[in-house]
């Protein structure tokens, strides 16, 4: 077959103050006519970067070397004209949310019709013809009819199926599609994967298909190439994928994808930033989080190591481990959900200085920490007043901006507070928080509902107002606050119930993750614990990950799988929260132990 | 749903009484034309300082017109003078200490200074620059004691919203997402608002002595005109020893005034919350 797209080398770094931002790293890959490929990986894995790269849709000050060959001739070589073309007439792009990338105020119709008349001579009337056609190709019914609608009338499965089909009618030889289902319902999901198979087999269409999720992959394409901190680590084809994985990574993913979503009651400590490219030169990648690594992993960067059936694999310890992970696949643990879960947060080396007047030196108050949390996790910070605890999560949340270091949540990053109303929208639907007050943490003048309504009004604009209504008593009833509490006012609930507000109220947007500040600690033991129940559950049934704040030791043995102990603004420990807490390392940590009154002695 | 309810406000005897004595002036000017027993101007020279009767309940001034009516008509510019000062004060002083506090840093520096140079001029020297430009009369006196009371309006504000907006709830609006306008309209502004209409309330106290005072000393409203400040300045009388007008219009001052201080202070007690 003939590489229809072929990538060697290419690699992708943003300049930043604190020295280039590498986001590729040498990524060598090759599409076929008429084949589809998956391109594997966490949010922040480089893969989506890559895709962009062969339309050259990169900002102006990424650095890029290598090379994107596409039917043997270069896209760095392009002048703008032939750029332009090119996208015009051979590459298609799908997105992951089709509703934003087709514009509301003009009918489905229009939109086909301008993408077909874009690139070549075609009369009206013609391009009308051929829009139906391609509606009917990809499946929508009543096509002629549905030309005259605009996109709010379309499903989101139905609106992807008009991107594809656009995509088609361009006469492109490849469709980008960047995790075009992972917005939709299962059920769709299986549909559109099924479109684009069929595509591939009627015109030859080659698919370069980006996703997190690597059972879809397998199941719907012919190569898989597992990318990990900005480098394809396993670059196999399905079958042989399926049936021995051959990195630990891709093992990982593959063997637990069951597990992620269960509440698992030991999870693995990860530390550093496993996402980032920059802090992984020079040795494998994986090896921070990775059960088999050994010396030899830290010594460079693996080279690709051909395999049988057309493959390659970056894992100098591949061979010694190949029957392991084969076993592993079988006997999923806890361990691996760890590994596979997405990273919610990822933080790395932050820094954060307060200016003291009349001091000569400022205070630190957070000092080279780095931290990840991964999807239905809950990671305890424990520290006292004055560690740094508070200002990590003002960090995380955008209020503060660091001094140094990089915060990436949900796969977007953040530095500093939201720089217009649509980022400060979209932060909210990856990180919320619940204050340690719940006396001043609601507006003393909307009562539950409405505060629950006025979330949804901006986060669920879809919803409709009664819709909206009828979700926030629901969301509230599920924080287990009765009718009448629904609608009165906060100084007419107690502290426990306020608390339980403020949780639905985080929950609301529908958030990747929650900062509980103190959440509990205002709290009498009794309501405590029943706030701490209802944070587990709601973890198990949303998946929700936590990044909980908390100076009680006793608290943290509750509810976080790992913990982070923090001191004068640096982390001293962290682990898995049963171990720190039964068999502590540092000093610090056996002090804070030491001071917690046991159920054992007098009562404090 | 039911709808909010605002925290019992306890206005005591006392309250009662400043409510009526408003409620009476504010009746007394808007209904002057059909309760006053004269016209405010136009009296006979001969009719100069006669004593109360019944034609003149209160007497009459030195122009010969009767004093009840000139301080029923009076009420109209003593109250409509102060209303107007509040409300500029309040709609430029209010969205600046907003930002102010919102934006802090430079911004909040920057105002802050600025703030501090109109304070540094006396009302009654912005008063008299601007009857230079603008002419005597109402208006300018009016434009002058809202620029002198712009300062006064934005720092209470701004210390208001600044503690308001520490506070957790207007944080996790940010967080939610909200944009900072539906923060500052739906939440913020609301919250503080019972503290602004009492910071209000008590500042138009003030600038009704402001206005007056600017009327005693000739920069404010233009005689015959009826208007308590200028029946306090009325030195013709005085010296002519007839005191009726000047104590009645002081009275009527200090009453209102007196009013509006109380009511303005009942509120700012129930404006802290718990």
């Amino acid at each position: 077959m003939t590489a229809l797209l072929e990538i060697s080398g290419l690699t992708i770094s943003i300049p930043s103050s604190s020295g280039d931002h590498l986001l590729v790293d040498g990524v060598d890959l090759r599409v076929d006519t008429g084949s589809s490929v998956a391109l594997v990986g966490e949010s922040g894995s480089g893969k989506s970067v890559t895709a962009r790269s062969i339309l050259r849709l990169l900002p102006d000050r990424a650095k890029v070397s290598g090379d994107v060959l596409f039917e043997g001739s270069s896209i760095f070589a392009m002048s703008n004209a032939e750029l332009m073309r090119f996208r015009q007439t051979k590459v298609a792009m799908v997105f992951q949310d089709p509703r934003a990338s087709i514009n509301p105020m003009r009918t489905i119709g229009d939109f086909l019709i301008d993408g077909l008349r874009a690139g070549r001579d075609l009369a009206r009337a013609s391009a009308v013809e051929e829009a139906t056609r391609l509606l009917g190709i990809v499946g929508v019914s009543r096509a002629e009819d549905r030309l005259q609608q605009y996109p709010h009338e379309f499903s989101g499965g139905m609106l992807q199926r008009v991107m594809i089909a656009s995509a088609v009618g361009s006469g492109a030889t490849l469709l980008l599609a960047d995790e075009p289902t992972t917005a939709l319902d299962v059920s769709i999901q299986a549909e559109v994967m099924a479109l684009l198979g069929g595509l591939r087999d009627e015109f030859g269409l080659s698919v370069l298909f980006i996703t997190h999720d690597i059972d879809l992959a397998t199941s719907h394409c012919d190569r898989i190439d597992v990318m990990y901190a900005g480098a394809v680590v396993e670059s196999r084809a399905s079958s042989d994928l399926v049936a021995a994985p051959r990195h630990p990574y891709s093992a990982a993913l593959m063997g637990c994808r069951t597990h992620i979503e269960s509440r698992s009651a030991r999870l693995v400590a990860i530390d550093g930033a496993p996402i980032n490219a920059s802090a992984a030169r020079g040795r494998c990648a994986f090896e921070d989080r990775c059960s088999f690594a050994a010396a030899a992993c830290s010594d460079g960067r693996p080279d690709a190591m051909s395999l049988a059936g057309d493959g390659y694999v970056r894992c100098v310890r591949a061979d010694e481990i190949a029957n392991d992970l084969v076993r592993l696949l079988h006997r999923p643990s806890d361990e691996l959900a760890a590994v596979v879960a997405p990273i919610v947060i990822a933080a790395t080396g932050l820094r954060k200085e307060f200016k003291v007047r009349g001091a000569a030196t400022p205070t630190v108050a957070v000092d080279d920490v780095s931290l990840t949390l991964r999807r239905g996790e809950t990671l305890g910070i424990v520290g006292e007043s004055g560690s740094g605890k508070t200002t990590l999560g003002r960090l995380l949340l955008g209020i503060e901006s660091a001094d140094a270091g990089t915060i990436v949540v949900d796969g977007a990053l953040r530095d500093g507070r939201a720089r217009s109303a649509a980022e400060r929208r979209k932060r909210g639907r990856q990180l919320q928080i619940v204050f340690q007050d719940p006396y001043t943490s609601l507006d003393p003048r909307q009562t539950p509902v409405s505060a629950v309504t006025e979330i949804l009004a901006l986060h669920r604009a879809d919803l409709g107002r009664d819709g909206r209504l009828s979700s926030a008593v629901r969301l509230l009833r599920e924080v287990g606050l009765d009718d009448r509490q629904c609608s009165a006012l906060p100084a007419e609930l107690s502290g426990g119930q306020r608390q339980r507000v403020a949780i639905a109220k985080a929950l609301a947007a529908d958030p990747a993750a929650i900062i509980l500040d103190e959440a509990v600690s205002g709290l009498d033991v009794s309501i405590q614990a029943q706030v701490l129940n209802l944070l587990a559950d709601l973890q198990e049934s949303t998946g929700v990950a936590y990044l909980f704040i908390s100076h009680d030791l006793s608290v943290i043995r509750q509810i976080a799988h790992r913990v982070m102990v923090m001191r004068d603004g640096s982390v001293v420990e962290e682990g898995a929260t049963v171990s720190v807490l039964t068999d502590p390392v540092a000093d610090y940590t056996k002090q804070l132990l030491a001071a917690v009154p046991s159920a054992a002695g007098p009562a404090a | 749903m039911s709808k909010p309810r605002r925290r019992a406000l306890r206005l005591g005897v006392a309250g009662w009484i400043a409510i009526a004595v408003v409620v009476t002036a504010v009746v007394v000017a808007i209904a002057a034309p059909w309760l006053a027993p004269q016209l405010p101007t136009g009296g006979s020279i001969l009719e100069q300082f006669e004593p109360p009767s019944v034609t003149h309940p209160l007497g009459t001034d030195v122009d010969g017109n009767d004093i009840l009516s000139r301080l029923m008509y009076g009420a109209r510019p003593s109250l409509l003078g102060p209303l107007l000062v509040v409300v500029l004060a309040l709609l430029i002083g209010v969205p600046i200490a907003l930002a102010s506090a919102w934006r802090g840093g430079v911004i909040d520096t920057a105002i802050g200074r600025a703030l501090d140079l109109i304070f540094a001029f006396p009302t009654v020297l912005i008063a008299a620059l601007l009857v230079l430009v603008v002419g005597r009369g109402l208006p300018a006196a009016i434009v002058a004691i809202s620029i002198a009371y712009i300062p006064y309006t934005t720092r209470l504000t701004r210390t208001m919203a600044l503690r308001e907006r520490n506070k957790a709830y207007i944080l996790a609006c940010e967080v939610q997402g909200l944009s900072t306008a539906a923060i500052m309209f739906r939440h913020l502004l609301p919250n503080i608002s019972r503290f602004i209409i009492a910071q209000a309330t008590i500042a138009f106290g003030f600038a009704l002595i402001d206005l007056a005072a600017l009327s005693f000393i000739g920069i404010g409203i233009i005689p015959p005109a009826p208007d308590w400040g200028i029946m306090v300045g009325d030195t013709t009388s005085i010296a002519q020893g007839n005191y009726t007008g000047v104590i009645a219009a002081a009275g009527c001052i200090v009453a209102i005034v007196g009013a509006f201080t109380l009511l303005g202070n009942r509120l700012d007690e129930g404006s802290e919350l718990k």
